[in-house]
């Protein structure tokens, strides 16, 4: 029960529910019981009991939508995706309205210290948080947990094409809203 | 989340000349930033195929403006991807409270009872 706090942590990080992530748990402890023996002590015990979650969240996901959607992105335009962040950054033939490295230098600077580390994940956690559901969904299943977008798309239950579309549109409205939150270098 | 980029300056003047000039070209050829910034996410989730790669280089190549863009991508994953995210809206410190670490044990313990039954 010693990793049960950090895989709680972690569920409700990708869930946003504590109940939801509360039966997460249950259901990585009860499957990690039964797996026992498949652990043969390479792993830190941790690092396998979030492989574990990782198919878990997946499955909940999947539940959730039971029935994966053909739909293009254009048909899922007014469902809960946000606005196309383009249309804001880019004029109308295709040329950057705002200079987008203007606030983005703790972005392109090498080597990051602790301190700004800090800095950079606090504003990426506040700009998630402000991401549609299912973007937000989409974005941490692929850049945190680096699932394929095959699962990812499955998971957000849209088609692979469209998860690629909708993750391009993710990290376009991370990085505007990064770029306004400009972290001094 | 709106995307009000307002206390943002534009582009520096010989960008938006050169754009100006060379605009609708550049958009025709799939050349532009836009097309660039599109590329740029593209290829941290599939190949880009040999046309994909030779805008994108071609791009990288003669557009100042855009050349930080892959590099910021990949700090956005890394940041994201290399250190635990803080906790969210829920509060810092997450933790089970004690009814939910009951209820886990109990189940625990009845997938286990069921386990000494089938031996």
């Amino acid at each position: 029960m010693q990793e049960s706090d950090k895989l709680f942590a972690y569920a409700v990080t990708r869930v946003g529910d504590r109940h939801t992530a509360e039966d997460l748990v249950q259901d990585v402890v009860i499957a990690a019981w039964e797996k026992r023996s498949g652990f043969d002590g390479r792993s830190m015990l941790g690092t396998w009991l979030i492989g574990i979650m990782k198919f878990k969240i997946l499955d909940h996901y999947r539940a959730k939508k039971r029935n994966p959607t053909s739909m293009a992105v254009e048909m899922i335009e007014d469902e809960d995706w946000g606005s196309d962040p383009f249309n804001q950054l880019f004029d109308g033939q295709g040329a950057w309205k705002i200079d987008p490295n203007y606030g983005m230098e703790a972005f392109t600077e090498t080597p990051v210290d602790d301190a700004k580390r800090h800095d950079i994940l606090r504003a990426v956690r506040a700009c998630m948080d402000g991401l549609p559901e299912r973007l937000r969904l989409l974005f941490s299943l692929r850049e945190l947990d680096q699932l394929p977008v095959s699962d990812v798309a499955a998971a957000a239950g849209v088609t692979a094409g469209s998860a690629a579309v909708l993750l391009t549109r993710a990290r376009h409205q991370l990085r505007a809203c990064l770029q306004r939150q400009h972290i001094a270098p | 989340m709106s995307c009000n980029h307002s206390s943002s300056p534009k582009p520096p003047l010989s960008y938006r000349i050169a754009h100006f000039l060379m605009g609708p070209f550049m958009k025709m050829a799939g050349l532009s930033c836009r097309h660039f910034a599109e590329l740029c996410s593209n290829e941290m989730d599939r190949p880009l195929s040999r046309g994909e790669r030779f805008r994108y280089r071609f791009h990288a190549m003669m557009c100042r403006l855009c050349r930080p863009l892959p590099l910021q991508f990949a700090k956005l994953g890394e940041a994201v991807s290399c250190c635990p995210m803080p906790a969210p809206t829920i509060g810092e410190g997450v933790t089970l409270d004690e009814a939910a670490r009951d209820r886990i044990l109990r189940s625990l313990e009845l997938v286990s009872e069921k386990d000494d039954q089938t031996k």
